[in-house]
Parts: structure tokens; C-alpha cells; sequence
């Protein structure tokens, strides 16, 4: 091509004609370089059981297919995935899922009960008692209230909130500290031969890291003790407590569900995974993170082959990188299947989870209200009512009240109180955190 | 371009393959004479991955693929419910905990089984239960006939020792099938290390955070009372990263969600997926 060219016009042309030339030479480089990479050696890479970049690559149906005129495309291996098909044996004691009795659902009539849902109280009773006063909770109206869990722990009365929420006849879900502390005291009233569970005691006062507690302790003394000072009524009561409580459909808001951590979107409720939903903050897209290696492993292989050796990819490059990649239009399944995670290097579950609503039909939308997130507080979105305060570090305690409003509608309104911080609380710890 | 890229592999695997066990390389012990000193326990027939996954000493031949599943599920049932009528604490770990995460089942390519116990445990069991025999007792689930297996409990000498030492020593104890040699890896985790208390960790490296493990969660594997840690999905997306309690393909084997089971690709399929594979 190049040689039939009259002399002038390659002077003239010479500049982008070389550019051209080097560009798709670069380009032919790396693509016979990533293509015929073997997969041995990609398996290397790696020692996990899992890596995708070993594993046979399949697209399976709905997942976007490759293009064959696309080089770029052929060599993203899709890895076939999904969430919440497993058919794992149950936990012991405990309930997935139940459903509230529709005796106790707000209506639009003036003399509907109300409907109130309170966030983490954390043993704050007097503040508890301060909220349902604020509230306006009526007994003799049938009034129901719903805890998100975590009644109990770190706060000074556990024993008083559990009592109080079983006197008012309230309903709850159990968060991840009704577990820890149930099963806490399930672990200490099992005998096992050559441990010395029996003689534990709690470390000194001043010395309560739970990186640094006694070598038998099982890191659970905190648990035991909020265990121990429950009645055996108060604990049988808490462990009834569903980890997904339904409520049905409240007028002009639809279904509803309460949980104390959090849903994976499109997963039926049967099919969650009771773990996250008494841990999760964010989730997180394996098959974007298997996009991402793969990238980030083809543009260390490009930087070897033109440098000579191993070079660091810097993530802004592996950035670009993937927003060339969805530019060409891959990966748009990459966020098809999400995977729940108790820290927070992932996208917010509530986010995820109000524009997966968007797309359902507006009669299968669902309003969950739940706990758990102290650290974002009070977050309140189209289809998500977060409502944990942070009442037991001093913030506050927040109840969410649905009730009979104007114009012959149920409507909410959100009221809270200040809270006292409970002494002896562990700066930023929690047993169940990851978070980095 | 054949040749360029076996470099890379070899490359790869030789790096890969000297980078783990250079510690324990330099701290193998030399005998006097210069020669080095057998320091292993337990030994495996060895010659591949498959082999090396029975114990030396009872050994007779392979146990073949479709025998392998019944064998381990007899191996696993009779351990947890002998030490649980022992009174023995012990969980499940590493890729059992992950089958039973996927159907409460061993996953069909597993050619071992993982448990683990407490220092604590271990040291008990050294004590008073070493070298024991139990017998395990079920029904052929074929002729229904009743059947009788023995099993030995087989405790590592070097159990109390703390650190990886050599690396030849890595596992603590073993649950030994008597009549062909297959065996689950008892592990045993201790706070190791006096700087990070609350700190678990066995000789192979895996750390645990105390309240990851405690309290345990009681459950069901492979259809009797089995243990697990607390935090199951954090241990298993620690270990094996995100994809694992999603990838729905792996080992030749397909997830099927309707019968809640891991299903052998047919031979033609696999083909066809090899096919695919070198084409790309």
C-alpha cells in the first residue's frame, strides 16, 4: 500500500502514516500476545481454587455474547456465575424467614393502629422508652412496634429492652448480635472434652481488645455475659426471632420487609443467605473483579512485552482500561450477580437495591427497612429506610412511624431522640466488622 | 512463538514453586553427615495429586472414581459423629466448609477433607486418645445390608510444636480408613503469635480472627450434625476470593441449581469446552 503511493504524498503523510502504522502494530502485538497466552501459565498466576482465569471459560444464555470480529472481546473469559442457588442444610435455631400477622399493618382509616419501626437500641432503654413516648405509641389503639435487631449488647440494659419489647408485644429480627449472643451461650451450655471453657474469666478492665483477650476465651466473653444476664424467657424470646420478618403490603407503599443488615437484590427472600442478611453493608460483582484481573493481567503482559519485564500497572490505567472495555459494550452482565460482603469496598446494598426496584414492576417492589449501619446513620431512600442512628455511641435513636394521614392515605414520618453514649464502649470495634 | 510462551510457563511455575517453602528449605534439618533427616510424620504414597491423598501406611490401591464419594462420606460421617459422641469439639474448614456452603455435600472433584480443632483439643486428644480405633456402623444404602468400618485416630508427635517448622509437619492428626488408607487432615489452630493475640492461625498460615470462629454455628454435612465457624462466608471469601460462593462451573463439573448439585460435564461437553478453549 504504502509503496504505491507517489513520493509527495508519503513526505506529506509520512507523520501519521508511521503513527497509524505503530498503532495497529501495538495493537497486533498485544493481541496475538494475550490470545495465545496459555492457560497454564494464567493458572499460575494464581493458586485459588476458584480463579476464574484457569476455569473453562462458558457464556452462558443472557450473559453478553462475544463479538468474533472483535479480538478484544474474545479474550475476556466469561466465567459462569450466579447467587442464592445453593442448597445448603439449615442453621440450628434459627429462623430464616416469617411473616407479620396483617391484624398489625397501618391502615388508611382515622383509627388504624400505627406501625413503628425502631433501629438498633443496643440495651439504651431509657432512650427506647423516651422514643415510644415521642412516638405516640398506643397500646389501647393496638399499636405494633418492630425492632431491626440488635436489642441487645454493648449498651448498659439488655435484659430491660428485651423485657419491655416482650411486654409491649413487639416483633423483631434477629441482627447479628441476638446471634452472636444465642449461639454464645448454645457454645458454653455444650460441654467439650479438653477445653476449659468452664474457668474463663474476662480479662481485666482497661484490657478489652478483642484482639487481646485470654487464649481460651473464644473471643465471646462480651456475648456470654449480655447472655447470662437474660432470663432464660428473654432468650427463648429472641431466639424465635426471624432473620427476615414480612410484612406485607402497607397501603400506598407496597410490600414491605424488615431485616436487620440488608437484601441482595433479585434474590427471592427463601433464597437469601442469613449470614449477610444479618452482616452485609455492600456488595460486590465477582465477575466485574474477574474483568478486572484479566485486564490488569493483559496490560502487564503489553508493558512486559514492550519493556522487557514485569512493570506495575497502575490503577488508573486498569481504570481506563475498563471503561474502554465497557465503551466496546462488554460486560454488561458483569453486575448480574452480586455477592454480599460485611465491609464497605463495595457498592451499598441499598443503592444496588433501590435501582434494582426501578426496573421491577411497581407491584413487585419492595420496601425494606432495616439496621445495622451505624457509621452512614440515618439513610432513607425510595425503597430503603436505614434507621440505625448510632444510639449507643451518642447519636441518636430513630423511629419510623407508618400511620393513617391526610386525604385518606398511610403515610410515615421518622422521629428520634438523643441518646447518652454507653460507657466501657470499644473505640470503632465490632466483632462483626471487616471493615478496613 | 510455541517456544516464547513455554519460557513464560516455566517462568511462571518455577517462581511460583520456589516462592512458597524457601523458609522452609533453609531450616530443614541437616544430620551431621550432611544428609538430610527424614522429619515427616505422615506419609503418602505420592507419585501424583491423586495418590498423595492416602496414608502410606494402609495403603493398598486407588480407590476409583465412583467408590471415591461413598469412601469420603463414610470418612466424614464417622468423624464428626464419633468425636461428637466423644464430646470432641471440631468444625469444618477450607473446601469442606465450602461444599457444605454450596448443598451441605462434598463436592464431587475433592480428593480430601479438611477439620480443624483447637490447640486445646489437640493436645487432648494426643493425650488421651491417640492411636485409638472406632468402629463406625450404617447400611449399605444399596442392598441395605448393615456394615462395619474401622477407623483410626492418629496424632502427629509433633503437634505441640508451634511453628511450621519445615513444612513437612503441617498437619496435626489424622482420621485414617483402616481398610484402604483414605484420611480427612485434622488441623489444629492456635494463637500463635504472642504479638497478635485473638490472632488463629494453623502451621499452614491461615489466620482467623477469634470471633470469625466463635461461636460456632451448628448445622448439618453430608446428613449429620456437623459444626461450622461463625463467620462462614468472610473464612471462605478470605481464602478463596469472591468467586468461589459464585463460579457455577470448576473441575470439570457443573453447579446445577434445580437439583442442588455439582454434576460431572459429560465427556463430549467437556471436549466441546476444550475445543472452544484452544480455538480462543
Amino acid at each position: 500500500m504504502v509503496a504505491c503511493l507517489p513520493i509527495h504524498l508519503i513526505r506529506r503523510r509520512m507523520v501519521p502514516l508511521t503513527l497509524l502504522l505503530l498503532v495497529t502494530g501495538t495493537l497486533y502485538l498485544c493481541y496475538v500476545r494475550f490470545d495465545q497466552m496459555p492457560m497454564s501459565a494464567q493458572g499460575f498466576l494464581s493458586k485459588a481454587p476458584f480463579d476464574a482465569s484457569s476455569s473453562k471459560s462458558e457464556t452462558s444464555s443472557g450473559d453478553n455474547p462475544s463479538t468474533p470480529n472483535d479480538a478484544a472481546t474474545e479474550q475476556i473469559t466469561q466465567t459462569p456465575m450466579s447467587y442464592g442457588t445453593y442448597g445448603r442444610p439449615p442453621l440450628k435455631n434459627l429462623i430464616p424467614l416469617r411473616t407479620l400477622s396483617t391484624d398489625h399493618l397501618p391502615t388508611p382509616s382515622t383509627s388504624s393502629p400505627h406501625l413503628i419501626i425502631i433501629g438498633d437500641v443496643h440495651g439504651q432503654l431509657s432512650e427506647l422508652k423516651a422514643l415510644l413516648t415521642k412516638a405516640g405509641y398506643s397500646k389501647t389503639r393496638g399499636d405494633h412496634v418492630i425492632f431491626t435487631g440488635d436489642l441487645v449488647a454493648k449498651g448498659p440494659d439488655s435484659s430491660g429492652v428485651v423485657a419491655l419489647a416482650m411486654e409491649i408485644g413487639a416483633s423483631a429480627v434477629r441482627g447479628n448480635h441476638e446471634d452472636r449472643v444465642l449461639l454464645a451461650y448454645e457454645n458454653m451450655n455444650t460441654l467439650h472434652v479438653g477445653t476449659s471453657d468452664e474457668q474463663e474469666e474476662p480479662v481485666a478492665a482497661g484490657d478489652q481488645d478483642d484482639m487481646a483477650e485470654p487464649a481460651f476465651s473464644h473471643g465471646d466473653y462480651k456475648a456470654r455475659s449480655v447472655a447470662q444476664t437474660l432470663t432464660s424467657a428473654q432468650r427463648s424470646w429472641l431466639s424465635q426471632l426471624p432473620v427476615i420478618l414480612k410484612l406485607g403490603r402497607i397501603p400506598s407503599y407496597g410490600d414491605m420487609v424488615v431485616v436487620h443488615a440488608g437484601l441482595v437484590p433479585n434474590i427471592p427472600l427463601e433464597n437469601q443467605d442469613p449470614w449477610a442478611v444479618m452482616n452485609m453493608r455492600t456488595l460486590v460483582y465477582p465477575a466485574e473483579q474477574v474483568r478486572r484481573e484479566q485486564i490488569k493481567k493483559q496490560l502487564e503482559e503489553a508493558a512486559k512485552k514492550s519493556g522487557g519485564k514485569q512493570k506495575k500497572i497502575p490503577d488508573s490505567e486498569v481504570d481506563a482500561a475498563m471503561e474502554a472495555s465497557r465503551q466496546r459494550g462488554e460486560g454488561t452482565g458483569d453486575h448480574d450477580v452480586a455477592l454480599p460482603i460485611d465491609g464497605r469496598d463495595g457498592q451499598f446494598w441499598s443503592e444496588a437495591w433501590n435501582e434494582a426496584q426501578k426496573e421491577l414492576d411497581a407491584r413487585d417492589r419492595i420496601n425494606v427497612v432495616y439496621g445495622h449501619d451505624a457509621k452512614t446513620g440515618l439513610n432513607l431512600g425510595k425503597y430503603t429506610y436505614g434507621l440505625d442512628s448510632s444510639c449507643v455511641k451518642g447519636g441518636q435513636l430513630t423511629a419510623l412511624v407508618f400511620e393513617p394521614g391526610r386525604a385518606g392515605k398511610v403515610t410515615h414520618r421518622v422521629v428520634s431522640v438523643s441518646c447518652e453514649a454507653a460507657k466501657d464502649l470499644e473505640k470503632g470495634k465490632d466483632d462483626d466488622s471487616h471493615e478496613k | 512463538m510455541r517456544l516464547l510462551q513455554s519460557i513464560l510457563a516455566l517462568t511462571l511455575a518455577a517462581s511460583s514453586a520456589t516462592a512458597v517453602p524457601s523458609e522452609s528449605i533453609k531450616r530443614r534439618e541437616i544430620s551431621a553427615r550432611g544428609q538430610r533427616v527424614d522429619t515427616k510424620y505422615f506419609h503418602e504414597p505420592g507419585g501424583d495429586n491423586e495418590l498423595g491423598h492416602y496414608d502410606i501406611r494402609y495403603f493398598k490401591q486407588k480407590v476409583p472414581y465412583e467408590e471415591h464419594r461413598p469412601a469420603l462420606q463414610h470418612l466424614i460421617r464417622s468423624y464428626l459423629t464419633t468425636f461428637r459422641s466423644l464430646g470432641v469439639e471440631t468444625w469444618l474448614a477450607h473446601g469442606t466448609l465450602l461444599g457444605w456452603w454450596w448443598n451441605g455435600r462434598i463436592m464431587p472433584w475433592d480428593y480430601d477433607l479438611d477439620v480443624q480443632v483447637s490447640a486445646q483439643t489437640l493436645y487432648y486428644l494426643g493425650n488421651n486418645l491417640n492411636r485409638t480405633t472406632h468402629e463406625y456402623n450404617y447400611f449399605d444404602p444399596i442392598s441395605g445390608k448393615p456394615m462395619k468400618k474401622e477407623y483410626l485416630l492418629d496424632i502427629n508427635p509433633h503437634h505441640s510444636e508451634i511453628t511450621r517448622g519445615d513444612g513437612q509437619n503441617v498437619i496435626d492428626a489424622r482420621w485414617i480408613d483402616l481398610s484402604n488408607g483414605m484420611f480427612i487432615d485434622i488441623t489444629g489452630l492456635a494463637e500463635r503469635d504472642s504479638h497478635s493475640p485473638g490472632v488463629w492461625s494453623c502451621k499452614n498460615f491461615h489466620k482467623y480472627r477469634t470471633t470469625e470462629l466463635y461461636p460456632m454455628r451448628e448445622t448439618e454435612f453430608e446428613g449429620v450434625p456437623a459444626t461450622i465457624p461463625y463467620s462462614f462466608d468472610y473464612i471462605l471469601t478470605d481464602e478463596y476470593g469472591h468467586k468461589s460462593l459464585v463460579t457455577t462451573q470448576w473441575a470439570g463439573h457443573r453447579w446445577e441449581p434445580e437439583l442442588k448439585e455439582w454434576i460431572k460435564i459429560p465427556k463430549d461437553d467437556e471436549k466441546k469446552e476444550e475445543d472452544k478453549e484452544q480455538k480462543a
